[in-house]
């Protein structure tokens, strides 16, 4: 074996060596940006369903098909602060008058996941845990506005003069490529429920 | 051969390059597709609640109206809208939206505003509710709502000309929030309630010469009326009272509808059962009046009883009185009151020896507010004070064709 010979097994072995490193680091830029992208389309879907819930829900808030069952449109809402709040809603639009609540969770109860910020958004209907619908968001609040746009101090010790709600949800992805977790954020400036002005 | 290997190498790379570079794009293209369906979404929505508010504005100038619109370009979508009428003069607005392919749906009811529904209602204001003072129920007045201090107003309190402040500071609570420049007309139709009464009341209305008939009614606990009247050519000569009568309410009046034509009446008792007692004045000098002279109450309180259906209405062209009575004490009013040109009083209240209370369950409608005690400084002294509970069924129902205010109101929205 000459010195020609172990020169090119020399240079073989540095050309290899970046062909392959540069493969390993493209590899790792797929991974990297197949997770990132299939996890922006996740939390992107999610945020959308999320917010399609919650402006239904609220949207409706104070409705009932029998209206004779809610006359009193300052009693609708029975609970109001920044991260939970209780009102009257006729859910299955069949003439009964149910108890809605919105809350949001612990972020121990979302320890399954490897992100360290998300919790669990509850919505249960008539205190049935059970039956609980939730979604996993890292934010969720909730301010609360009177007919005249000032803002009410939470928690609002008068329900009857809510007029509009701002809303502020985020979304986080549950996974990460190295924890760089996707994110999506939706706020409704001013949601106002027609019921609430009802009589 | 090595250019061989590094041909592979390259079309290699470039297909691996080529479908990740697909998949992002897809992943992308997908995540705009959401807020591109949730964009549509909305439109939709805001089409089908922009169809809603247009057919309400045409119902709110048009009572009559029910012809609904259909297939109309709005907002990059088309919108249809139809009428359907519904038991107790409601009418239910269907709207639908329509925005790249997706469909949203809006209903909406609505019904005329029975002025029952206020627990003050004043065309003007000659007195203000005061620190300490808790106005019960919807209140409204097309003049300032004057304050003295602090009063609670707990329901939605709109005026027409804003809010005058009497003392410095004042700072009205409005629990049901406050809204200004809002315009009720107060005014009802005495021919309609007449042709009602006629048509399946009972209709006090004088003979001849004798146009004016002054009316005496005592409801009683078991369902019936005892009635009595008697008829004249002026507000100080009368025949003789006619022998009393008493019958069940729903005989005398099956519509629960009991109109004096130029005349007065003077009530009290216990109602079981629903009814509206209408005074007209029809030119008739000192007629038009409800006298009230002792309680005249629910059989069935809906306070203790919430099945109880008992309802009063009483409408006055001119006043509703609480007749003077130094010996009687306090006083019970369960009724929605309802006075075209003046409103509630109390006969001669400086008179009276000493303070009483008048409670009053149910609204009154006026177009002005008066005074009902004497005052030394801030505590009455005489007369009756002012105590009023709303009956908070009068938001949802009304007592027997209890004038309305001519306008709709919502009552459900959904979407």
């Amino acid at each position: 074996m000459g010195t020609t010979t172990i020169l090119d097994i020399i240079g073989a072995m540095i050309i290899g060596g970046i062909l392959i490193t540069t493969l390993f680091r493209a590899n790792e830029n797929a991974i990297s940006n197949n997770y990132n992208f299939v996890y922006e389309l996740g939390t992107q879907y999610q945020l959308v369903s999320i917010a399609q819930q919650i402006e239904r829900d609220f949207k409706r808030l104070g409705y009932c098909a029998n209206p004779d069952l809610v006359p009193d449109p300052t009693t609708t809402i029975r609970l109001a602060d920044t991260s939970s709040i209780s009102f009257l809603l006729d859910f299955n639009l069949d003439g009964v008058v149910d108890s809605v609540r919105y809350f949001i969770g612990p972020k121990s109860e979302a320890s399954a996941t490897k992100n360290p910020n998300d919790r669990y958004l509850y919505r249960i209907i008539n205190g049935n845990s059970s039956g609980a619908l939730k979604f996993l968001v890292t934010t969720f609040r909730l301010n609360y506005f009177d007919a005249l746009g000032n803002p009410i101090a939470s928690p609002v010790a008068v329900r009857g003069t809510i007029a509009y709600m701002e809303i502020s949800v985020a979304v986080e992805s549950p996974d990460a490529f190295n924890l760089q977790f996707s994110t999506a954020f939706w706020r409704q400036l001013r949601l106002a429920s027609r019921n609430l002005s009802n009589r | 051969m090595f250019g061989k290997a590094s041909l592979i190498i390259v079309l290699g790379f470039s297909t691996i390059f080529f479908t990740l570079n697909s998949n992002y794009l897809r992943y992308t293209t997908d995540a705009t597709q959401g807020y591109t369906d949730y964009y549509s979404d909305i439109n939709a929505s805001n089409i089908a609640n922009s169809g809603a508010n247009i057919a309400c504005n045409y119902v709110f100038l048009n009572p009559s109206w029910n012809a609904g619109l259909s297939n109309i370009s709005y907002s990059g979508g088309t919108l249809n809208v139809t009428i359907t009428t519904l038991p107790k003069d409601r009418v239910k607005i269907t709207s639908i939206g329509v925005s790249f392919g997706i469909s949203k749906t809006v209903e909406v009811i609505i019904q005329p505003t029975s002025y029952s529904k206020f627990g003050n209602f004043y065309n003007k204001m000659s007195a203000a509710p005061a620190t300490g003072d808790t106005l019960d129920g919807p209140v409204h007045t097309n003049d300032f709502l004057i304050v003295h201090g602090n009063p609670v107003f707990l329901g939605k309190t709109p005026s027409k000309k804003g809010i005058k402040k009497l003392i410095n500071p004042s700072n009205p609570v409005f629990v049901g929030g406050y809204q200004s420049g809002v315009n009720v007309p107060h005014s009802y139709d005495p021919d309609y309630l007449k042709n009602i009464s006629l048509a399946g009341g009972k209709t006090f209305v004088g003979v001849g010469a004798k146009s004016f008939v002054d009316v005496d009614i005592t409801f009683n606990a078991d369902a019936t009326v005892t009635y009595k009247a008697r008829y004249g050519k002026n507000k100080t000569t009368w025949d003789a009272w006619s022998a009393p009568v008493t019958t069940p309410l729903n005989i005398l009046a099956p519509n629960g509808v009991i109109y004096i034509d130029k005349g007065n009446v003077t009530m009290r008792g216990t109602l079981s059962g629903q009814a509206t007692v209408v005074t007209s004045k029809r030119g008739g000098d000192g007629m038009g009046m409800i006298n009230i002279d002792n309680d005249i109450v629910y059989k069935n309180d809906p306070r203790s009883d919430p099945a109880s259906t008992d309802m009063l209405g009483l409408v006055s062209e001119q006043s509703v009185n609480v007749t003077y009575n130094a010996a009687r004490g306090n006083i019970n009013i369960h009724a929605s009151i309802y006075a075209q040109n003046e409103g509630l009083k109390i006969d001669r209240y400086g008179d009276y020896p000493t303070i009483k209370n008048m409670n009053i369950f149910g609204g009154i409608v006026a177009n002005d507010l008066y005074p009902t005690a004497v005052y030394s400084g801030l505590n009455p002294t005489k007369g009756y004070r002012f105590i009023h509970k709303y009956d908070k069924r009068f938001l949802s129902a009304a007592p027997p064709k209890f004038p309305t205010t001519g306008t709709y109101e919502v009552i459900s929205w959904l979407e």
